[in-house]
């Protein structure tokens, strides 16, 4: 049975929503100037190809039913898929590509004597390591897949009666003006991954197990889904009142603009992370008081989250609304706008046939820019014991996990180290998508 | 000028009360002090008495706006209000949820939070923009272009990675700085020198990208051109031309922070064992300690509106137009 929590329903809503508005304002100047910003930047379609591969990643991990054998009492998509690398849990720590337990164990030995050894690991079943078969399959695994994307990239960018040799060699030299070897190399590079996660997840961990035993890149790619509802959801809150707040206050102006001018410079008056630290604060004294019933640890887990989106939010809407209603002091000034009005066009109207899709700009180029601010902000917020659920998979956890983890001795770099690349791939995706976006939306900004 | 500044005190007036009306709601609306004395206590099984003892040894035992048991000015002397919001405008903090002395422990752990804090910003500042002038040498190049990637690639890093890494190559694997810990007077360096770096590290990617984007306004401007034409080489017009005339709006960028750099790093200060402000600020928040917090609220908007009227009175000092105009 489909078991839909309040996140899930919340980031697939945004993802239809997102790919309705998408097809919908397809001819929208600043949507177009986006679109060509992607299709004619190398870096720009190298990001958007990353964001979206997270992207779904989130999403497969956003659809939930019950199944009550396991320990949260639901499984998600992801869960299924990636059920051949957590299945197999080990004693303890192990090492990235270990065969052998990462602390001596003691063990019985035959001749009735104790020692302490290194055991095999309970993932390849003790087997010898054969590395050199492992390594040729993924070899062909990868070799079939570079030829396969040559073949289909090259045939959809061959130019009607172009000979294959001079194409190849235009193909090479990058001479078509869309970014053919961007889209090339990331989506090779993406096949690498998939064979390694492919032919190695069987007979090893890639990034090694934690204390209790659990493969840390399932844990990784878990953590994915949290940073991206967090900076998709924080902004479903944003955006509407600085939306409405920001435009009328710059239409109206007026009390109506004085008392939205003071309320969002109170606000923002106030340092940021202590707001946040104060409003958590409050909000588990009000949990504490008034327990959630019957709901399952995950359940609550997932409303903890949906809560650190929405207080996120709630502090952080100010920047935006102080830019919306810059720009809608700058727009209400336009002769069409004296036009409308004149016409007897009302507010109400007027906001949303002139003010609002002009503000669509300055929305979209905010929701990118804040995003890796959101994933960043969460692993602070986790270690300082504001952030999410300790239940919750996210890279705040982990990486309030490898503080230990990073003390003792001998040092246990792995799960950092994972946690590390994952998030780093993911903020610098996103990062470099908010520049093209930037860029594309506003080519006077310096950049 | 006086008349100027005058006018921006008073108007940050408003903006003391809001922000003081926010934080006795957001900490005594939401849960009434009933709420965050069991929630001290922690006992599902504590009886109404020890509750009451709890408020009163804390001075909670009042409603909120207005005291109906109690006559005359009573009414509104004996409220939280009163109590707890109107002592914060004299900067009298009280005492800690566990019975310190907010006030005290404000005044010993700021000098930590500041030895800190202040070569932190010095260095960042200084190393941002020799940065970002290299940049800008070679500006819409192949290595300004390389530069760039390398600073988003800078800033997409959290800045607990640089920390944890700091500590465990500087400190645990080589052995030359100690991990945490602090001592005062100028022993400090010691422990101080790490957080720094680390500090520096983390910031040099926003850093670099936000001066040379400053810089790059005005490297397109008439006067450069000029200097340029006259014969001046392109360090000479960066460090004579450039940088001069861009310093308006990264001096305004940095008085807004100076007064919160009483406040401290939250994160620095707990990883590195430093006793300043910011690991008060910590250690009250996993404790749900709400007197501290509520403190710190208030004390950190307070520094806020200060940078923000020394940056109005910079900006009045420095260019005429402000304060002649209006």
């Amino acid at each position: 049975m489909i078991k839909i929590l309040p996140t899930d329903a919340l980031f697939i809503l945004m993802t239809l929503s997102f790919i309705f508005l998408g097809i919908a304002y397809r001819h929208d100047p600043s949507l177009q100037r986006i679109y060509q910003r992607i299709k004619y930047d190398p870096w720009a379609l190298w990001a958007s190809l990353t964001f979206s591969i997270f992207w779904l990643i989130a999403l497969l991990d956003s659809i939930h039913w019950i199944h009550l054998s396991t320990p949260n009492g639901m499984v998600s998509l992801l869960d299924v898929i990636l059920q051949p690398l957590s299945q197999v849990v080990e004693k303890s720590y192990s090492a990235p590509f270990a065969q052998v337990t990462f602390m001596p164990v003691m063990q019985h030995l035959p001749n009735g004597t104790w020692s302490s050894i290194q055991v095999p690991l309970l993932i390849d079943k003790g087997l010898a390591p054969r590395w050199l078969l492992w390594f040729t399959e993924w070899l062909a695994g990868v070799g079939v897949s570079t030829i396969l994307l040559a073949w289909v990239i090259g045939y959809v960018s061959q130019p009607r009666g172009c000979a294959w040799r001079i194409h190849l060699s235009r193909l090479l030299r990058g001479d078509y003006s869309l970014p053919w070897r961007s889209l090339y190399l990331t989506s090779l590079c993406f096949c690498m991954m998939l064979w390694t996660i492919i032919v190695y997840g069987a007979h090893v961990h890639i990034f090694g197990t934690d204390k209790i035993g659990n493969d840390i890149l399932v844990q990784v790619i878990k953590s994915i889904r949290t940073a991206m509802i967090l900076g998709m959801v924080t902004s479903l809150v944003t955006m509407p009142i600085a939306l409405i707040l920001g435009a009328l206050a710059g239409l109206l102006g007026g009390w109506v603009d004085d008392v939205i001018y003071y309320i969002y410079t109170t606000l923002s008056s106030i340092p940021g992370i202590l707001l946040i630290a104060a409003s958590v604060l409050s909000l588990q004294i009000y949990w504490y008081n008034h327990p959630l019933g019957a709901a399952t640890p995950m359940a609550r887990a997932d409303l903890r989250l949906l809560a650190l989106c929405i207080i996120l939010g709630l502090t952080s809407w100010t920047q935006l609304c102080r830019v919306l209603r810059a720009q809608t002091l700058k727009l209400r000034e336009q002769d069409y706008i004296l036009a409308s009005r004149v016409q007897g066009v009302g507010t109400w109207g007027i906001l949303s046939r002139h003010i609002m899709p002009n503000l669509l700009p300055i929305l979209l180029m905010s929701l990118v820019l804040d995003f890796s601010g959101l994933v960043l902000a969460e692993a602070v917020l986790t270690y300082v014991g504001v952030g999410v659920d300790p239940l919750t998979p996210s890279f705040g956890n982990l990486i309030d996990g490898a503080r230990v983890q990073m003390a003792q001795t001998p040092v246990v770099w792995w799960p950092l180290s994972a946690t590390f690349m994952v998030m780093l791939l993911l903020v610098f995706a996103v990062n470099m998508l908010a520049d093209s976006v930037q860029q594309a939306l506003n080519p006077r900004a310096p950049h | 000028m006086t008349r100027h500044i005058l006018k921006r005190v008073l108007s940050a007036i408003p903006l003391l009360v809001g922000i003081n009306l926010i934080t006795l709601l957001l900490f005594f609306a939401v849960n009434t002090p009933e709420a965050i004395a069991r929630a001290h206590l922690g006992n599902k099984h504590i009886t109404e008495e020890q509750v009451h003892v709890w408020l009163v040894s804390h001075d909670y035992q009042y409603p909120l706006f207005y005291n109906a048991n109690a006559s005359g000015l009573g009414a509104i002397t004996q409220t939280l209000w009163w109590h707890k919001a109107m002592p914060l405008f004299i900067f009298h903090f009280g005492m800690s949820d566990n019975g310190s002395d907010i006030d005290t422990d404000i005044k010993t752990r700021m000098w930590p939070s500041l030895a800190l804090a202040i070569p932190l910003l010095l260095i960042g500042v200084i190393t941002n923009i020799v940065f970002s002038m290299f940049l800008l040498i070679f500006r819409y190049q192949l290595v300004d272009k390389i530069g760039n990637i390398f600073c988003v690639l800078a800033m997409s890093i959290s800045p607990l990675f640089y920390i944890m890494v700091g500590q465990y190559l500087v400190a645990r694997t080589w052995l030359w700085l100690p991990v945490s810990g602090y001592v005062g007077g100028i022993d400090a360096w010691h422990f101080v020198l790490l957080p720094v770096i680390v500090g520096v590290a983390g910031g040099i990617g926003v850093g670099t990208r936000w001066y040379r984007s400053l810089l790059l306004e005005e490297v397109h401007q008439d006067y450069v051109r000029t200097a340029r034409a006259k014969g001046q080489t392109e360090w000479q017009v960066l460090w004579r031309q450039v940088l001069p005339n861009a310093l308006l709006p990264i001096l305004t960028g940095i008085v807004v922070i100076i007064p919160s750099l009483f406040l401290g790093s939250l994160i620095l200060e707990s990883f590195f064992g430093i006793p300043g402000l910011g690991n008060y600020m910590l250690e009250a928040i996993q404790q749900q300690d709400y007197a501290i917090v509520r403190s710190m609220v208030f004390l950190g908007s307070v520094l806020y509106i200060v940078g923000l009227i020394l940056t109005d009175i910079a900006y009045a000092i420095v260019d005429p137009r402000v304060r002649l105009g209006s």
